[in-house]
């Protein structure tokens, strides 16, 4: 083998040294060959590292260092129509962790353990909590189980996978993963249970965010004194930070709850329709009010609301310089019609109002001539175990009737909105908002009952524009109502047990006296059809489009509301049609026991509607039963014998004529009984449309929606549902006649209320819940002033006894309302003045 | 007995002494010192002293403009020591070319009883560091050193010297084992600390030395056989036992497979990134969206400051160190075999198989040929007693030098006189 040259020179230029060193020259110089190999290997590899991987890696690098942050501007406010903010967002500091990926070893999360520790003592101190979410429980049986807490099974399933990867416990049987946790994260052991839990949430909660790898939030919302003594300790509490965020703030307590609605994180099963928009996972949502119903105005998480920021970050996570920043936008601020004042008012003004009649009851139901009259009933409810609903639940709306804008809308009961503040709520909170009567149930625009007498005002105008009456009609209470197809056993007669002061009575008188005797003779004259439509008109079968989440349909009674065969049973507008079908089936299962015949669920289900479908194909009863016989006979093979000999036919014909609208149906109809059921919210434009002489408009609770730089995005104008073209006459004395529910002199229903205020009109309602009469559902509807209407309020009491009851309520709402307004509206028209000059 | 044991010590100690003076360096001699190895070297150490500054700088939003802003912002602590170590190292080296280096052969038991006294204490004495590792003594409260390091110097003489003691090759197998039981004690002292990345330059450092003797070819083969079925088990024990744990087995997995090791890789991952991004020039030492200034290589300033080398300076600059290390060993082979005492050409080819396995394996883990083990690149990498350790290898190898070309000279002159008398 021949030398390097180098080593050739050496041995020619001292040749005789050689031999003495000992050194094994050819084993040398194999040495070298294999070291040039080597340095061949090394330049080859940095070579290719830089020459032809370089850009992968520089891009890797830039990847690595840099990280784009998504950011999220505030949510937009919510104002009352005179700029008080309802709902605001504030600036909040939160507490965030973040672990070095670099430090892994067993001794770095040791080390962070204790940071974690130090950390949840020190927020704690300040009276805060850390977040507290770990997946793991212990069990009856005192072992530790996972429990993701997800409302699906396939939902915990992938909480599980992602647990047991994020936590590297895949070669840990679940029994040991608890274990396994306090060992691998070294969970001091005389800390008590509680604590290791809190520790282990915040570790799951970083590795949970591992893959973003950017500090995850260990507490929301600390106070100046964490803050600051955070940052003194920041050294030892290696990474631990402070980020700054947003926090909603409901300031008014309980006003308005209903309508504001409150924020909530999104639940597991919407995740991902919310996801689609861009919103992050731990984004806050509108759950009830106009935070749901405006989350795409309010929300800052909208894709095109959202910020960036390119940072470049130490391998501490500690950002070192920003590299692109693109400012996020708020979300648009809401103004309400409403006013938070008034809201005050009506809130209480509805409180008391429930309250002293709840009193009035108490006091009726331990009267001996009351016990006495309702003997029969209360022995009854006491076998039944039933109790005696009293009034505990109400709902109020005020209207402008000339726009449909909603002044105040109040649910009562309510509940306190600044339990929502921060959009999240403990499970102790919850329960604490959810006690009593369902207090987050919006009554306002989400109940429905049957009107009673307020409805009255409806029949009245179809008669009138039907001319099944006129403005000079007069018509005496005749005691018991009589006519074709009226059931004369139990006739219906007016409330009043004097029927000499309901004689000769006009519309206007009628409505004064409320007289059902009157209204029965008109909605006959009428049909159910005729009245249908005049509701329909008025609005009473359609929605308010109020932009208010959960609102209900009301709807007016005949026959295609009592039973449409169109429709699946389950989906009827009343439970009728679903309780004759029940009845039938299992009479007919028992009759197929008796005889030995076994029906499949299809074949039943089948008879069963083509029985119910009889109630509305013929015109008269009578005609019914060939074809219930054949049903029975052909379709469910019954023998003759069986059905003569045990009146299968007529059992059948008296659960669908249930289903038949009678005559008797539409004079009930035509004084609000029946199965008419309509909200509140719904009521208050109906009455609107009568007091402004025929505009139905949607009601509406936004006036404006302002972008973030004051700019008005949206200025909602009232929208016109319906125009009833008939003559303004009518309108007038319906209104005369609730002009004179409130006067002495005339002795209205609601008289000695109003005795001291001449400028209210309204009417009554008591409709007939249960035989006793504490429970009649109580409703009031009012507009002042008598002339040219300014403001319509609505009062449903449930349980309320009866309707003028609401009247105090109603009053001290008007009143209010007039004398603020007459004080505002001088200052504007002054201003308006001043500017036309 | 005692006393007469100090009498003893005395006059061997003054002894000592007298030999030193009796040879100590003259001016004359000078002459003879190796300049081109010294330069290179320096050069080295300052453009390392360079790069740990560069590694141990903070984030910087932009380039600074002027060398002197980049002292005033960045932190000088660890160059500053560097360089005091350097200083250390240069003073270190004049001690090792300035005592006669046959002495130090001389005294090569006391040397290699010494060297495992110290190791056997460093284990007793030495606090757990890292990876549980007991390796540094303690001095004052912000210093340590690493006994193991020194200890190379140590046993490079000891080595040296058994080698040159051999009047023929080894070609027994007896003999075979008793050289590796010399050098087996200290390797495995340091392999219990554990230390397995220096262990293994001791035993790359025996085993160059071996081979260079001219042991008979035979028993290299068993000795590679030997090598071979150890491993097997080795191999198959590390794989059952189970890899959490492991941290050898990791390591050797990381090796191979980087990518599925995320979190415990990421000093490999990083490390070959910043080569890779540093492109052909590199991005300079203080730069914005440096790896280096940023910290996403741990122990950038140590055993991964290669990773800065190239990050920094580019392919260029990494190639130019490697190149100057080529530099230093062929110089060093070089001077190996123009020495004619048999110990001078040993101690100097030990120096230079101790320079090559930290050179080879520190880049070749680095740049991802080799699996990582934590030893420090020559001159470049942040630490004292590595730099201290190879100055003081320099100065032994300057030591032989002088001397042996002294000699020659005055044999030459001295045949020249014969010649002319």
């Amino acid at each position: 083998m021949k030398l390097p040259k180098f080593i050739t020179d050496i041995s020619q230029r001292e040749p005789k040294q050689h031999p003495t060193n000992r050194l094994f020259l050819g084993r040398m110089t194999i040495l070298c060959v294999i070291l040039s190999l080597i340095f061949v290997a090394i330049f080859g590899r940095m070579n290719i590292m830089v020459r032809s991987m370089g850009e992968t890696y520089a891009e890797t690098a830039s990847n690595k260092s840099t990280k784009s942050i998504t950011l999220y501007g505030m949510r937009g406010t919510i104002y009352d129509t005179n700029m008080n903010p309802l709902a605001y967002d504030r600036t909040s500091y939160n507490v965030t962790f973040y672990r070095d990926p670099s430090r892994a070893s067993a001794a770095d999360r040791e080390a962070y353990t204790r940071v974690l520790l130090e950390a949840i003592q020190l927020i704690e101190s300040n009276g805060k909590t850390t977040v507290n979410d770990f997946w793991m429980r212990k069990n009856e049986h005192g072992q530790w189980v996972f429990n993701g807490g997800a409302s699906t099974d396939s939902a915990e399933a992938s909480r599980k996978r992602s647990f047991r990867t994020n936590f590297s416990l895949t070669n840990v049987s679940e029994d040991h993963w608890f274990d396994s946790l306090l060992s691998k994260y070294s969970i001091p052991e005389d800390i008590d249970d509680s604590m290791k839990v809190k520790i282990l949430a915040l570790w799951q909660e970083s590795r949970m965010n591992a893959f973003n790898s950017t500090p995850c939030t260990i507490a929301y919302d600390v106070g100046f004194e964490t803050v600051s003594e955070i940052e003194v300790r920041s050294d030892e509490l290696d990474g631990i930070d402070i980020s700054e965020s947003s926090t909603r703030v409901y300031p008014q307590g309980t006003t308005a709850c209903h309508v504001v609605g409150y924020i909530s994180k999104i639940s597991s099963t919407r995740l991902d329709e919310y996801r689609a928009q861009g919103y992050p996972n731990d984004a806050f949502i509108g759950a009830d009010g106009i935070e749901a119903s405006l989350e795409n105005q309010l929300s800052p998480y909208i894709q095109y609301r959202q910020g960036s920021r390119t940072v470049e970050r130490n391998t501490r996570g500690k950002v070192v310089r920003d590299l692109d920043y693109t400012a996020p936008q708020n979300g648009n601020s809401v103004v309400l019609t409403i006013d938070t004042d008034l809201q005050k008012v009506m809130a209480d003004a509805l409180k008391s109002t429930i309250d002293d009649i709840r009193v009035m009851q108490e006091e009726t139901i331990v009267n001996e001539h009351w016990l006495y009259l309702n003997q029969d009933i209360l022995d009854e409810y006491e076998a039944a175990g039933k109790e005696i609903q009293l009034a505990s639940s109400g709902a109020m709306v005020a209207m402008d009737p000339n726009t449909g804008r909603v002044l105040g809308l109040v649910s009562y009961p309510d509940f306190d909105l600044s339990y929502f503040n921060g959009g999240t709520i403990s499970m102790s909170d919850w329960a604490k908002v959810q006690e009593g009567n369902d207090p987050l149930y919006n009554r306002a625009v989400s109940a429905k009952d049957s009107p009673g007498s307020i409805f009255k005002l409806c029949t009245a105008l179809a008669g009138l524009a039907e001319g099944a009456i006129t403005v000079d009609t007069r018509i005496s209470d005749m005691g018991a109502f009589t006519g074709t197809g009226i059931d004369t056993t139990h006739a219906p007669r007016c409330w009043t047990s004097d029927i000499n002061r309901h004689r000769n009575q006009t519309i206007v008188q009628a409505i004064k006296n409320s007289c059902n005797y009157f209204f029965y003779t008109v909605s006959y004259a009428l049909g159910a059809t005729n009245i249908y439509k005049w509701a329909a008109a008025l609005g009473l079968t359609s929605k308010t489009n109020i932009e208010l989440p959960g609102e209900t349909t009301s709807f007016v009674g005949n026959q295609d509301m009592l039973y449409d065969p169109d429709l699946p049973i389950s989906q009827q507008a009343t439970y009728k049609p679903l309780i004759a079908a029940n009845a039938i089936r299992s009479k007919l299962l028992s009759v197929g026991e008796e005889l030995g015949i076994e029906y499949d669920e299809e074949r039943i289900s089948e008879a069963v509607k083509k029985l119910l479908d009889i109630s509305v194909s013929y015109d008269r009863k009578a005609e019914w039963a060939q074809p219930i016989r054949e049903v029975l006979l052909y379709d469910l093979n019954i023998p003759a014998s069986y059905l003569n000999s045990h009146y299968v036919g007529n059992t059948i014909t008296t659960y669908i004529q249930e289903l038949y609208w009678t005559a008797n149906e539409t004079i009930m109809l035509g004084i609000g009984q029946s199965i008419t059921q309509v909200s509140p919210i719904a009521v208050a434009r109906y009455v609107s449309a009568i007091a402004n002489g025929g505009t139905v408009y949607d009601a509406q609770i936004v006036d404006k929606i302002i972008a973030p730089d004051g700019s008005v995005v949206m200025d909602k104008e009232p929208v016109v549902a319906n125009q009833i073209y008939t003559s303004n006459l009518y309108f007038e004395k319906i209104r005369e006649g609730m002009e004179d529910v409130t006067s002495m002199e005339d002795g209205g229903t609601a008289a000695k209320y109003f005795a001291d205020v001449d400028y209210i009109a309204a009417k009554t309602g008591t409709s007939q819940r249960t035989d006793l009469d504490v429970e009649n559902n109580a409703w009031e509807v009012l507009y002042a002033p008598k002339e040219n209407p300014q403001i319509v309020v609505v009062i449903y009491i449930q349980n309320g006894y009866a309707g003028a009851n609401c009247s105090p309520a109603g009053k001290e709402t008007i009143v209010y309302y007039l004398e603020h307004a007459s004080r505002s509206e001088s200052s504007t028209i002054g201003a308006d003045f001043s500017m036309t000059e | 007995m005692v006393r007469t044991w100090i009498e003893n010590f005395r006059i061997w100690a003054k002894a000592q002494v007298q030999t030193i003076v009796d040879n100590r360096l003259t001016r004359r001699m000078m002459r003879y010192f190796d300049w081109p190895l010294f330069i290179i070297v320096m050069l080295i150490s300052l453009f390392g002293i360079v790069c740990v500054f560069s590694a141990t700088s903070s984030e910087v939003v932009e380039t600074p403009r002027s060398i002197m802003e980049m002292l005033e912002t960045q932190s000088t602590y660890y160059p500053a020591r560097q360089l005091r170590n350097l200083l250390v190292g240069l003073v270190m080296m004049v001690i090792f070319t300035y005592v006669p280096y046959k002495l130090f052969g001389s005294w090569s038991n006391g040397i290699y009883l010494l060297n495992l006294a110290v190791l056997m204490l460093t284990k007793l004495l030495a606090e757990v560091g890292r990876g549980g590792m007991q390796a540094y003594l303690r001095v004052g409260s912000e210093s340590a050193f690493q006994p193991s390091e020194f200890g190379k110097v140590a046993m490079i003489i000891c080595f040296a010297k058994v080698f040159s003691d051999r009047k023929k090759p080894i070609s027994k197998l007896r003999d075979l084992m008793q050289m590796g039981i010399y050098m087996g004690i200290p390797t495995f002292l340091i392999l219990i600390q554990p230390d397995f990345g220096t262990a293994m330059v001791y035993a790359f450092v025996f085993i160059l030395m071996i081979y260079i003797s001219g042991t008979k070819r035979s028993l290299l083969y068993r000795i590679l056989f030997a090598a071979v079925l150890l491993a097997i088990p080795v191999w198959y024990y590390m794989r059952n036992t189970s890899s959490g744990d492991n941290f050898r087995l990791m390591r050797i997995m990381m090796w191979l497979h980087p990518e599925n090791y995320p979190d415990d890789a990421r000093q490999i991952i990083n490390g070959q990134i910043a080569i890779g991004s540093g492109g052909l020039f590199g991005k300079g030492i203080v730069s914005p969206g440096s790896f280096a200034s940023l910290g996403y290589i741990s122990d950038d300033h140590t055993d991964f400051i290669f990773a800065i080398v190239c990050e920094s300076f580019g392919l260029i600059g990494g190639l130019a160190l490697v190149a100057a290390y080529i530099l230093i060993v062929a110089r060093l082979v070089r001077l190996a075999l123009s020495v004619e005492d048999p110990y001078g050409a040993y101690v100097i080819f030990g120096v230079m198989a101790m320079l090559l396995a930290h050179i080879i394996e520190n880049i070749g883990m680095v740049i991802g040929l080799l699996p990582v083990t934590g030893i420090p690149l020559p001159f470049v990498s942040y630490g004292g007693s590595n730099l201290i350790t190879n100055f003081a290898a320099i100065g032994l190898v300057q030591n032989v030098m002088i001397r042996t070309r002294y000699r020659n000279r005055l044999r030459r002159i001295h045949t020249s006189r014969a010649i002319r008398l």
